[in-house]
Parts: structure tokens; C-alpha cells; sequence
């Protein structure tokens, strides 16, 4: 028989213990672009295996909840419709990006106990993996707004390039509020649902179906919802205006702070993941 | 593979026993408050735990195959997970050099919405990702499984020998340094299994350690050089195969005689 052309060891891999190990599974994890990425395109693939206009469902179906809210709000709020259907599009879409992410992302490692308990493979990437399989998600969104903005005909704008800026920001959120929710949901198995309860109403709380210029001076409950500087960011400069200096600090501090907890959160908690699951 | 090395010491695992209370939060909130009684604690009234493994002491170094062989729930599966880097002992270290492929379930990370060609990418991809894959090597597992042309349909379409002959091109043709297996791994239909029997020896021959937990008395003496008796998480002995078997139906005769 001849022999295989197999599979040579590109190098040796040694196994490290304790928080070393928790940092190294999740710069190896964050490295392995190549496996979470595949992974991602996979799943979005057997979601919508045999459906014929496939992921674009989910756009579909946020189409045309952002088109009925649109025109109900409107008319609720007295504004005018070419200036209400962008701001609640462009809230809608990456509130759409924003809470499945976190949602999925609690059960990372629960929904993947098979391969964690039999695979050498870093624990983060299954982290890794549904961030990306959400902004594939989320690319498909944008034709949403991409349709409204031809629609009202709106001002293509170098500003738009800052909701980059913004995006990169939430995704540094998201991956922090996740792994550190990933962590504690694997032991603790009421934080899923709990999370999932929470989201609603974070939803309701956060600027997407309202604006904040309606509240009376900005609330406190308005400035101390970290969402509301990550979805800001990220609106305005879609809707031609230049955040002001407050909305990109409150946004980086989210940032910063979400992923310091949760790269802490994981890089204590890694060893005892394969054990909890 | 000159490398390869595998050194236990002093390894013990407690494997903690979560059913819905110790798991929910609530229950540990409420538990703080009130110290509600009735819950079975060790470790200072933390969660119910069971050693799984205690004080294991083993050195593994090039040429050596290891069989790990005693009763259900001796540990054998905690000890392959252990060896593997997949748990993380509780006390005593483990070191691991070299590229270590667990086979524990050849069926992992099967799609059968896939093509036989997707799932070997989609395989290799949680085998680990220091197990490469390249064109020749897919190649060549699909001409192995005897695919040909369903290589390219959804592999729910497969008879069950195929599948199962997918499964085993794939996962023997990794060359890892270290292989770590539960139970040996078959290959479905009897025309299939001298071809298998010949890729399965040399996929051990180009590995330089391997540890096998295993029930089956000819498999350990055909392919290892090496074994333990474990009982209750302890080895209790450890010599050729040939001398564990030994031991072992001795102490299952005792046990029956009692």
C-alpha cells in the first residue's frame, strides 16, 4: 500500500496549564481565522440548507418588520417618514447583529460540549465562530439599509466610514460580553434564559424604535446604557452626523471594559470548562 | 515525533457532579442566604465531586503504546482526556510534546447536509489545526472510502458502509505524534476490513506514542507494549500486557468468588 500523503506535524504543540493555558487557547483561538471562519459559513450554510433564497430569510423578515414599525412609529410619534424609516433601519439591523449575537454566544461552549470534550482544538474558537457567523448575518442585513438609503435617496458621505470605527467597537463588546457570558453559562445554566429576558428589555431601553432627542435632557438611565453609545456610534454617521466626543468615549469604554472582563473571565475559567460541560 | 512525550505526575481528577440545583444560580444564591440543608458538600460546601482519577504516575516517550484496560468507570475515559489535554487536572501536572489526536467518536463533526469532499475539510477543521490538510490527502481519502462519484452528494445519501468508510479514511490519515484512542476504531463491511486493518497499522507505525483504553483482550496484546489496570481512578498495575490481563481476570475471579 502506499503510504498516505498523510498529514505532517507543522510543529509541536505543548500543552499549557492553568491561566498560561486559558491566554494561550484564546490567542491561538483568536488566530485560527482560517477554522472559526470556515466553521461560520458552514453553519449559516446547513441553517438554510435546501432553502432557496437562504440567509436572506432573515433579511426578509427584518425588512418587513422594520417596514410596518416604521410606518406605525411614524405616525406615533408625529415624525416624518423619510427621516424616521433610516434611523430605525439602521437601529434595527445592528441591534439585529448585537442581541443574537450575545444570546448565542451564552450557550458557545454548551452547544458545542461534543467537540470541546473530544478535540484539541482551542475552546475559543467556538467563541470566535459565532461572532462570525453573526457578522455574516449582518452583511446580509445591510442590503436593508442599503434598499432604504436608494429609496430616500440618501447622501453617500465620507462620514459613513466612522460607522466602521462604530462597528469595530461593538464587535469588541460583543466578543467581550460573550466570552465572559459563555464562562459563567456553562456552569451556570439559568444565564442563558436570563440573558435572553434581559435583551428585551435592553431593547425597549435603548434608543432604536425611539430617539434619545425625546427624552427631556438625557436621562440617566439613557447615559448609563452601555448599548447606547455603541448604537449611536453607529447611527449617526450613517445618517450624515459626526457623533459627538461623549458617544465615542462612552463606546471605547465599553469596549475596553467588556473585554477585559471577558478575556479575564475565560483566561481563569478555561480549565475548568471541558469539566462543567 | 522524536519529541513526543507524555509525563503524569501525581495526577488526581475530581470530576464535579452537577444535576439542575448545584448548576442553577439561583439555588446558589438562595443557598448562601438561607443555608438550605439536604445537598451532599466536600471541598467546603461547594459542589458534590468524585475523584475520578487519584495519584496517577506515568511517563510516555517515543515507541511506546500503551493499553489502559479495567472495568466500567475506572477511569479510563478521564485518564484518555487527561493524556489528551482536554482536562486539566485537579492536582499533580501533566506535560504533553508533540501533536495529540484523541479519537474518541470517528463520527465527529459529520454533516450529512455535506458532500464526502466538505466533511473530510470540515473534519480536518476539528480534528485540530495543526493537522493540515492538502488536496492529495482528500484525494486519496476519498478514493480509500470508495466514494467515486457520491464524493460530490450530500453524504445522507450514503449507505451506512459508506459513511462509516468516510469516517475511517478520514480520521486514519491524520499522522499525529501522539494518538489517543477509546476502543479501537472499525470500519463497518468484513470485505472492507483487511484494507482497513493495514491503514489502521500504519497510521500506529508513524505515531510515536499511543494509548488505547480499551475491553478487548486481543486488540491490547496485538497493538500495545505497554499497559495499566486502572481501579477506581488508581493504577493498581502496570507491566506488558500479557501480566495486566493477568491481574485482572485474577481480580475479577476473586471478586466473583466473594
Amino acid at each position: 500500500m502506499t503510504d498516505i500523503a498523510g498529514v505532517r506535524p507543522r510543529r509541536v504543540r505543548r500543552v499549557h496549564n492553568g491561566s498560561v493555558g486559558g491566554l494561550v487557547d484564546l490567542l491561538k483561538g483568536a488566530a485560527s481565522l482560517r477554522i472559526w471562519n470556515a466553521l461560520a459559513i458552514q453553519e449559516i450554510r446547513s441553517r438554510y440548507h435546501r432553502s432557496l433564497i437562504g440567509p436572506f430569510w432573515i433579511t426578509l423578515s427584518m425588512g418587513v418588520t422594520v417596514a410596518g414599525l416604521g410606518f406605525l412609529y411614524a405616525k406615533l410619534f408625529q415624525i416624518d417618514l423619510a427621516a424616521y424609516l433610516p434611523y430605525l433601519t439602521i437601529g434595527f439591523v445592528v441591534w439585529g447583529f448585537i442581541s443574537p449575537a450575545i444570546g448565542e454566544l451564552c450557550s458557545a461552549f454548551i452547544s458545542s460540549a461534543n467537540v470541546i470534550k473530544q478535540s484539541t482544538a482551542p475552546v475559543s474558537i467556538h467563541v470566535f465562530r459565532i461572532m462570525s457567523t453573526n457578522v455574516i448575518v449582518f452583511l446580509h442585513n445591510s442590503v436593508i439599509f442599503v434598499i432604504v438609503a436608494v429609496i430616500f435617496s440618501m447622501q453617500v458621505s465620507t462620514i459613513w466610514l466612522y460607522s466602521l470605527a462604530a462597528f469595530a467597537l461593538i464587535n469588541i463588546s460583543v466578543l467581550g460580553i460573550g466570552l465572559f457570558l459563555a464562562v459563567i453559562s456553562t456552569r451556570f445554566r439559568d444565564i442563558p434564559i436570563m440573558v435572553s429576558n434581559i435583551l428585551i428589555l435592553v431593547f425597549f431601553m435603548t434608543p432604536i424604535l425611539w430617539q434619545p432627542t425625546m427624552l427631556p435632557d438625557r436621562a440617566l438611565f439613557l447615559r448609563a446604557n452601555p448599548f447606547y453609545y455603541l448604537v449611536e456610534a453607529f447611527r449617526l454617521p450613517l445618517l450624515g452626523e459626526m457623533p459627538d466626543r461623549d458617544i465615542w468615549v462612552g463606546a471605547s469604554m465599553v469596549a475596553g471594559t467588556a473585554l477585559l472582563i471577558g478575556a479575564v473571565s475565560f483566561i481563569l475559567a478555561r480549565r475548568r470548562i471541558a469539566y462543567w460541560l | 515525533m522524536g519529541e513526543s512525550r507524555i509525563t503524569a505526575k501525581n495526577v488526581s481528577v475530581d470530576l464535579p457532579v452537577y444535576d439542575g440545583s448545584t448548576r442553577s444560580f439561583k439555588k446558589m444564591v438562595i443557598g448562601q442566604a438561607s443555608r438550605v440543608g439536604g445537598v451532599i458538600r466536600h471541598k467546603g460546601g461547594r459542589s458534590t465531586s468524585v475523584r475520578a482519577l487519584s495519584n496517577i504516575d506515568l511517563e510516555l516517550g517515543v515507541g511506546d503504546k500503551l493499553a489502559i484496560v479495567g472495568h466500567n468507570g475506572a477511569g479510563k475515559s478521564t485518564l484518555l482526556r487527561v493524556l489528551a489535554g482536554i482536562f486539566e487536572p485537579t492536582e499533580g501536572t501533566v506535560q504533553i510534546s508533540g501533536q495529540v489526536l484523541p479519537i474518541f467518536d470517528i463520527s465527529l463533526g459529520m454533516d450529512f447536509e455535506s458532500s464526502g469532499y466538505e466533511n473530510i475539510y470540515l473534519r480536518t477543521l476539528y480534528l485540530g489545526e495543526h493537522l493540515r490538510y492538502s488536496e492529495q490527502m482528500v484525494k486519496e481519502i476519498i478514493e480509500f472510502a470508495e466514494l467515486g462519484e457520491f464524493a460530490n452528494l450530500p453524504v445522507r445519501t450514503y449507505s451506512t458502509g459508506m459513511v462509516a468508510r468516510l469516517q475511517f479514511a478520514i480520521t486514519t490519515a491524520m499522522r499525529p505524534d501522539i494518538l489517543i484512542m477509546d476502543e479501537g476504531i472499525g470500519a463497518g463491511d468484513a470485505a472492507f476490513f483487511e484494507k482497513a486493518q493495514r491503514r489502521l497499522e500504519s497510521m500506529l507505525e508513524h505515531s510515536g506514542i499511543m494509548v488505547l483504553a480499551t475491553h478487548s483482550e486481543a486488540m491490547s496484546k496485538d497493538m500495545c507494549n505497554r499497559a495499566i489496570l486502572l481501579e477506581h481512578g488508581h493504577i493498581v498495575r502496570h507491566g506488558t500486557p500479557d501480566e495486566v490481563w493477568a491481574e485482572y481476570f485474577g481480580r475479577v475471579h476473586a471478586n466473583a468468588a466473594e
